[in-house]
């Protein structure tokens, strides 16, 4: 165990959250993943982008109170980023599923989200590592910037970085409504 | 409580209401684990305890040995609490069902045939769970953590993500797409 007992606990909880928000989302489907790669049912980028400029603004807020520090900023190397979501992506529009969905499809009864599921994710770890050195030391060089956010990369104020993220979304949201974008 | 019963019974909510109440389960993690949330660790940790117990020569492996060693982390709790959080809510809105194919549009498609499906999401599989650790997460824990962190990494992915997704589904739908 590398957890603490109230880690446990919070960790058990958010996980359960999480597990509600997926299911009550849709995102547990294969015809809700998918569709949104054919256009036909936005419900994945809706849920994605109402997540995003939700959580954004209470992060920056708490940051700027100094309730909250972060420690864990995703480190950018850009190919990597972008050849990984890729294979990801391939992945994703093939079985329908991503490593969250899985363990949700599993708990709505879907055995063929835990069997293959789990099985593949554990095949696909063991090849990444046997991969390690060859292929991912190389490329996770490429681009490399370390944990760095857009606002310090581009020069902008944080603040209107995410106001300006919120403000097209909100566009997007009432265009997508306006028109009756499923 | 009546409230959150009614609404734990309803079998959708809207995307935009579902996506706000993550917005703030991910903020929550933060505050109370500091850490973001995330899935896709959880797996290759697993995988790192089973190459330990069937395979202990490969734990040699620079990978498992330094970067996942085995191990019980916070990821593979949330991934539990994923599994009851769902299982909660399918059985409260009466949507929890064994199921062998879970979509309908899956069987309109490719067919009924169980086989074909687990064996064309078992790749699908390999395929996510390596692009998320070479990407250095997943949908959870890059494209959301990431992005609401203002990483230019959670951005990137869900820009390859949405790129090789919707170009799959063109090839897997063709005229139908």
């Amino acid at each position: 165990m590398e957890v603490t007992f109230w880690e446990f606990i919070w960790s058990l909880l958010l996980g359960v959250l999480f597990g509600i928000a997926l299911h009550k989302s849709g995102m547990t489907k294969y015809s809700t993943i998918i569709n949104v790669f054919r256009f036909r049912d936005l419900a994945v980028l809706k849920f994605m982008l109402a997540t995003l400029i939700t959580a954004m603004p209470i992060i920056y807020i708490l940051q700027a109170l100094g309730l909250l520090t972060l420690t864990n900023i995703n480190p950018t190397y850009i190919a990597g980023n972008l050849v990984g979501g890729l294979i990801f992506g391939v992945g994703m529009a093939v079985s329908g599923y991503c490593p969250g969905t899985m363990s949700g499809g599993t708990g709505q009864g879907s055995i063929d989200y835990l069997v293959p599921g789990l099985l593949g994710f554990m095949v696909g770890a063991y090849l990444f590592a046997k991969t390690y050195t060859s292929v991912f030391t190389k490329i996770s060089q490429v681009g490399n910037l370390g944990p760095v956010t857009m606002p310090d990369l581009f020069h902008v104020n944080t603040a209107l970085f995410i106001i300006a993220f919120i403000e097209i979304t909100l566009v997007l949201f009432y265009f997508f409504e306006k028109k009756g974008i499923k | 409580m009546d409230w959150i019963i009614e609404q734990m019974k309803k079998e959708r909510w809207s995307p935009y209401a579902a996506g706000a109440f993550f917005g703030l389960v991910n903020v929550l993690a933060l505050l109370l684990i500091s850490k973001p949330l995330g899935a896709s660790t959880a797996f290759a940790k697993l995988t790192s305890y089973a190459v330990k117990f069937l395979h202990p020569s490969e734990m040699n492996n620079t990978y498992f040995k330094f970067i996942l060693p085995p191990g019980i982390n916070f990821t593979v709790i949330v991934v539990v609490g994923v599994l009851i959080g769902a299982f909660i809510s399918a059985k409260m809105s009466g949507d929890f069902r064994w199921r062998m194919i879970t979509d309908e549009q899956w069987v309109q498609h490719f067919g009924p045939s169980v086989r074909k499906r687990w064996i064309i999401a078992f790749f699908g599989a390999i395929l996510i769970e390596y692009g998320a650790q070479m990407a250095g997460g997943c949908t959870s824990g890059l494209a959301i953590s990431g992005t609401m962190q203002l990483a230019p990494a959670g951005l990137i992915f869900i820009a390859g993500l949405f790129a090789a997704g919707i170009f799959t589904a063109f090839l897997i739908y063709g005229k139908k797409y």
